[in-house]
């Protein structure tokens, strides 16, 4: 099984490295550095005392990089078997000596590697905005002489928060997967996951701290959230349980759990009529 | 013979609607086999069963002496298929989407790629992207995708769609010498009837979801023999003879001067025998055949 999902896996990236990608990369670099050097501006005006801070830089660019890596992400996985379906190519990968299950773990494979490469992406592309427009060293008050964040602390909970928001990004391609699954066409798969995806954001938002935790898409956004107001100064408090009761790898991992059984029984399932 | 390809009580229900009914098909080792049907008599969705795309309800499939379902990567690795319209990725060129494939068959060189492309003349355009390509350009794509694996038996759901004249009569010379050097089995579904008739050893005709007939080629053109073709310079004394005969069932002049008389194969020498017999010079006798068109809708 391993060489046939090896192979298939080479075959998808073929398909995927497109130009439809590229585009979406591209929107990643603009969303990062747009968000990188806008960002910081609006928690406050740079001074002599006081320039802006790499990690702040960091903070607000690397967020809106992810946002825009997620729905890329989202795109590019509600496309991974719809888009076969769409065009009729699943017929032609199915009737070759290659099982469903080969098929199916290849384009989880492809997905997950699409998804670290689109988030180390984000991530270095957040860091040299960070490194170009960003000061290192500690953060000072702007008008007393005095250290409010010490650098170690500040590079700590960066590290913190870039790890924490890794398997959460991850989850939305399995969302994306599973949508896939749903439909045999690319554009009402591609609205659909959009779709849950906004909606899973904007009802988390809402619902009670207790149980916004054990949604995926609270992570990312709440760490890079705390990691922006330390890097400007702010004394919030650090939600210690998200990594002492390891919540961050938990619920995603929980949620993929969720949503990759139920695709591979639907993709098993199906009629290929396409 | 060898059945490459064998169907036993095959069926298929989609809710109430029975698509396929209990077939029976066997394809022999070396067979072109024609497979006919009208519209939605079932003829893809067996198709679509044989090579698992499709759940049967009941019955099984065996290709190569083998239960399908129980070395499907085996099997598949010697079966080539063009299901119904040839699907690909549009931004990609031939050679990429031929590269997809051979990736997911595996042990296949990379030098097959050409090699296939120049089988159906499409090698001078494998580097353009197939969203460029016309329609016939594209079934012959779909072709080489089918034949990529080096196979023992092909699956062909309307080969020559959208081929012009020329592209049908390279495509059937393509089928028949693949059979005939290098022994390839082709099941091929078509509604062009004379394309058929010329390509294929073997046919099976299946209508509403039911085979009713499979036969060979040979042995479905004796069935389309209705009568004989005379023509004799008495042909008005022919005629009143032929008619008193208890098995001859119909015997009518046409406009050439011949006469045209309803019988079986099995009484032409009769006849020539009885007008001989009785003075009557004849100066030909052919047999009068249907149509396979004729034929294939009579049934």
């Amino acid at each position: 099984m391993i060489p046939r999902v090896s192979r298939l896996v080479v075959a998808e990236f073929i398909k995927v490295l497109s130009p439809f990608l590229f585009a979406l990369v591209g929107l990643v670099t603009l969303a990062t550095f747009v968000g990188g050097l806008l960002g910081p501006h609006l928690g406050g005006a740079e001074t002599a005392w006081r320039p802006y801070h790499a990690i702040d830089v960091f903070a607000n660019g690397f967020v809106w990089g992810l946002r825009i890596a997620s729905f890329s992400l989202v795109i590019l996985s509600s496309m991974m078997f719809a888009g076969e379906f769409d065009r009729g190519t699943i017929k032609n990968l199915l009737t070759r000596p290659i099982t469903r299950t080969d098929l199916f773990a290849a384009k989880c494979v492809t997905v997950l590697i699409l998804g670290v490469g689109l988030y180390l992406f984000t991530l270095y592309t957040g860091l040299a905005v960070a490194f170009s427009r960003g000061d290192l060293g500690d953060v000072w008050h702007a008008d007393q002489y005095v250290i409010m964040r010490p650098y170690g602390m500040l590079a700590g909970t960066a590290k913190k928060a870039v790890v924490m928001s890794f398997l959460p990004f991850l989850t939305a391609g399995f969302l994306g997967i599973l949508v896939s699954n749903w439909t045999e066409s690319s554009g009402y798969a591609v609205a659909m996951g959009l779709m849950l995806f906004l909606f899973g954001w904007l009802v988390t938002d809402m619902l009670p701290i207790s149980w916004q935790r054990r949604s995926f898409f609270y992570f990312a956004p709440y760490v890079l959230e705390k990691l922006r107001l330390y890097a400007e100064g702010g004394t919030e408090h650090w939600e210690e349980s998200l990594e002492t009761q390891l919540l961050y790898v938990k619920v995603p991992i929980a949620s993929m759990a969720a949503f990759l059984p139920g695709a591979f029984v639907i993709f098993q399932r199906r009629n290929i009529t396409a | 013979m060898v059945a490459v390809l064998e169907t036993s009580g095959l069926t298929k229900h989609f809710g109430l609607f029975k698509a396929v009914e209990d077939l029976d098909l066997q394809v022999q080792e070396g067979d072109i086999y024609g497979f006919l049907g009208l519209n939605g008599s079932g003829k893809t969705t067996t198709m679509r069963m044989i090579l698992r795309l499709i759940r049967p309800t009941a019955g099984c499939v065996s290709i190569f002496g083998q239960d399908i379902r129980k070395d499907f990567i085996g099997i598949m690795s010697r079966v080539g298929s063009l299901v119904e319209l040839p699907a690909y990725y549009p931004y990609l060129s031939a050679a990429k989407n031929l590269e997809i494939l051979r990736l997911a068959t595996g042990g296949l060189p990379a030098s097959r790629i050409p090699e296939v492309l120049e089988i159906v003349g499409l090698r001078d355009r494998m580097h353009d992207r197939v969203g460029t390509y016309s329609q016939g350009m594209r079934q012959r794509l779909g072709i080489a995708m089918a034949l990529l694996p080096r196979p023992r038996l092909v699956l062909l759901d309307e080969p020559t769609n959208g081929l012009d004249p020329h592209g049908m009569n390279h495509i059937r010379g393509v089928i028949q010498e693949l059979n005939r050097k290098e022994g390839v089995t082709f099941v091929i579904s078509s509604h062009l009837l004379h394309e058929v008739e010329i390509t294929c050893t073997r046919v099976g005709i299946i209508k509403q979801g039911r085979m009713v007939l499979q036969d060979t080629m040979r042995a479905i053109l004796s069935h389309t023999v209705t009568g004989v073709r005379i023509v004799s310079d008495q042909a008005q004394k022919a005629e009143a003879l032929l008619k008193a005969q208890p098995w001859v069932k119909e015997v009518q002049a046409d406009p050439a001067g011949g006469l045209r008389v309803g019988c079986e194969p099995s009484r032409f020498a009769e006849i020539n025998a009885l007008l001989l017999g009785h003075g009557i010079q004849v100066s030909e006798l052919s047999p009068v055949r249907q149509t396979l068109e004729d034929f294939f809708l009579s049934k």
